[in-house]
């Protein structure tokens, strides 16, 4: 149980995919303008990370180490591209959420990062709750993100209004910047900062 | 003179990094150094010189719809683009692995001091993506696609070197502890981002 | 028999089988799951082009019948505006008076594209509606969003018998796709012109 809640509970703190390991930041930028896309996104690369490194375990002790990158990235890509199609098949709305992130997913490097670092040298249960945790910490830091940045760039809340109305009126605008990427850099960089102040163990000493 | 405007627009305009915020990982966790920047900069160079031309011919020739023609005409209808991400994604990270043992043989302090982010060039997200828009915009030859991959390389080369010397003279500066390092380096990120949002109207 | 997984002999067979089975898997896959899509896509294609003409109460169950009761006609124009059976633009007429025409353009990450629908006047904008592959949520993808479309409605594309450049509001933080849509637009009525010239001289 102990190892359970470790695999799952540390990526969402102690060793938190975005904010310690500086994986899967580009996907950080692009889609937490709103908070809907961050948790569509969030949910799909944790299920995506979970399987692949399900998957890759399994096969881990027959891949030969010449041809490992090329293996690990064609096992993701197709699982990406199935779940892509059978949307497009059976879930078209959905699909046309998701197809956007397609290459998003494939090229997260927090689901190749896994793979090197946990996969290739775990068991499948392992290395599929480690994906799992990893996902979930992922998906709290873009939520995290996302909820600022549609909040203060647009007043609002998964598409609903949520500034009311007179405090426009009063003269409040939203801040046009948050919608922008750099913002989120921004954001991230606060959380860090945050992160690391309370747990001082976690900074890097290389000031001179 | 066309294929040096393109070779400007995509380094400066079509900036990789502060244009399109791709590649971003790599970026911010191996900047430590300007030495060790350089070289994960060309190395990101060196594979996008190779990958974006023999993945514009494999589009060509291959993915595209009525690619196959050149086979047997009755092929002409045939649409593989589904297999791009794939096919594209193949070829990258059969780069990488070569690009990873060259390395490994002869320069093994680089090997180490990159660590993981070196097989993680594979799915740098400039680097697919970079194949993906030059899918988009349908270069007339392969000459224009190596010129654009060279151009990306390059504006990816000098914004990670950018950020090292910067991140080096910060060593001499009162940061707050929790900021130092990963934290001081994106909200810099996040300035020169917008910064460089200066070059995004301009037309070559 | 100790196997060498790391022998040459070993990784070309292990490549093989795996590009065989990623191959035959995802074929399979994709040949399933086509009629499927198609008939979603060819769904799609319907909503968007009865929403342009302002029917906003399709769905995806309705839209097939609601197609075939609203769109009257539909054929190919060549570069004069004439129905030919090789022309190469395509246009649906819907309730015998408003005009849809396809458009596609490029966005930021990748290719857009929409359905513009002119009355009968050769001029007004009945409506419009846009696509995208790929655009960021919430900046570029804001095109397919009522707030962004509804501004078209009642637009004039041309005065006094030319064409004149629609104006409309960009997308804050979305220049590229913005910009992408105005192309889009500018260039398609360029090659529908000929056709809406003859419509109403």
């Amino acid at each position: 149980m102990s190892q359970f809640k470790k695999l799952i509970i540390e990526p969402l703190r102690k060793t938190n995919p975005v904010t310690v390991l500086v994986l899967g930041i580009c996907s950080c930028l692009a889609v937490t303008a709103q908070l809907k896309p961050a948790l569509v996104m969030g949910a799909s690369v944790t299920v995506v990370t979970a399987l692949s490194n399900f998957i890759i375990s399994l096969l881990r002790k027959g891949i030969p180490s010449r041809i490992r990158i090329i293996v690990q990235l064609v096992v993701v890509a197709t699982l990406v591209i199935l779940i892509d199609q059978f949307l497009k098949a059976f879930a078209y709305d959905v699909s046309k959420q998701l197809s956007v992130y397609v290459g998003l997913i494939i090229t997260n490097c927090i689901i190749m990062g896994r793979l090197e670092a946990f996969a290739l040298s775990h068991g499948p249960w392992e290395s599929f709750l480690d994906g799992l945790g990893n996902g979930l910490g992922y998906s709290l830091i873009l939520v995290i993100v996302a909820f600022f940045r549609e909040l203060l760039g647009s007043g609002t809340l998964l598409g609903y209004q949520v500034i009311p109305q007179s405090f426009y009126e009063a003269g409040y605008m939203n801040n046009g910047l948050m919608i922008l990427p750099p913002m989120a850099l921004i954001i991230v960089g606060v959380i860090i900062w945050i992160q690391r102040t309370r747990n001082p163990e976690m900074q890097e000493n290389n000031q001179k | 003179m066309e294929l040096f405007n393109l070779f400007v627009k995509s380094v400066f305009v079509d900036n990789m990094i502060f244009a399109y915020f791709l590649g971003m990982c790599s970026y911010l966790a191996v900047s430590k150094t300007v030495k060790t920047s350089a070289g994960l900069g060309l190395a990101v160079t060196f594979v996008l010189v190779v990958t974006v031309p023999v993945n514009y011919l494999v589009n060509k020739y291959l993915l595209a719809s009525g690619a196959l023609a050149w086979i047997n005409p009755k092929l002409a209808t045939v649409d593989l683009s589904f297999l791009t991400y794939i096919l594209f994604i193949a070829i990258i990270a059969a780069i990488v692995q070569i690009l990873e043992m060259v390395i490994e043989t002869f320069t093994p302090s680089l090997h180490s001091a990159l660590g993981i982010f070196l097989p993680l060039i594979a799915v740098n997200c400039a680097i697919l993506g970079c194949s993906l828009f030059m899918q988009e915009r349908g270069f007339g030859n392969v000459g224009e696609a190596a010129v654009y991959g060279l151009g990306s390389g390059i504006g990816w080369l000098l914004a990670i070197v950018g950020i090292a010397a910067i991140r080096e003279k910060l060593r001499y500066s009162k940061i707050p502890k929790g900021l130092q390092g990963v934290g001081i380096s994106f909200i810099i990120t996040g300035l020169m981002g917008i910064a460089f949002m200066a070059f995004m109207g301009i037309k070559i | 028999m100790k196997r060498d997984i790391n022998s040459n002999g070993y990784i070309f067979l292990y490549a093989t089988i795996l590009v065989v089975v990623v191959a035959t898997l995802l074929t399979t896959a994709v040949l399933y799951f086509h009629p499927f899509q198609e008939r979603n896509e060819k769904n799609e294609k319907r909503i968007n082009i009865l929403r342009a003409a302002g029917i906003s109460d399709v769905n995806k169950d309705n839209a097939a019948k609601l197609f075939e009761q609203h769109c009257t006609a539909s054929f190919l124009l060549d570069e004069n505006g004439n129905a030919t059976e090789d022309g190469i633009l395509p246009l649906f007429v819907i309730d015998r008076q408003i005009s849809v025409i396809p458009m596609k353009g490029n966005g930021l990450w990748g290719p857009i594209s929409g359905y513009l629908a002119i009355a009968a006047d050769g001029s007004t904008i009945v409506g419009a509606n846009f696509d995208h592959k790929s655009e960021t949520p919430g900046l570029g993808g804001e095109i397919t969003t009522e707030k962004f479309q509804s501004q078209f409605n009642g637009k004039h594309i041309r005065e006094n018998g030319q064409l004149v450049p629609i104006e409309f509001d960009a997308i804050t933080g979305a220049t590229k796709t913005s910009n992408g849509v105005k192309e889009m637009i500018d260039r398609t009525l360029k090659m529908y012109a000929p056709f809406f010239e003859k419509l109403n001289p």
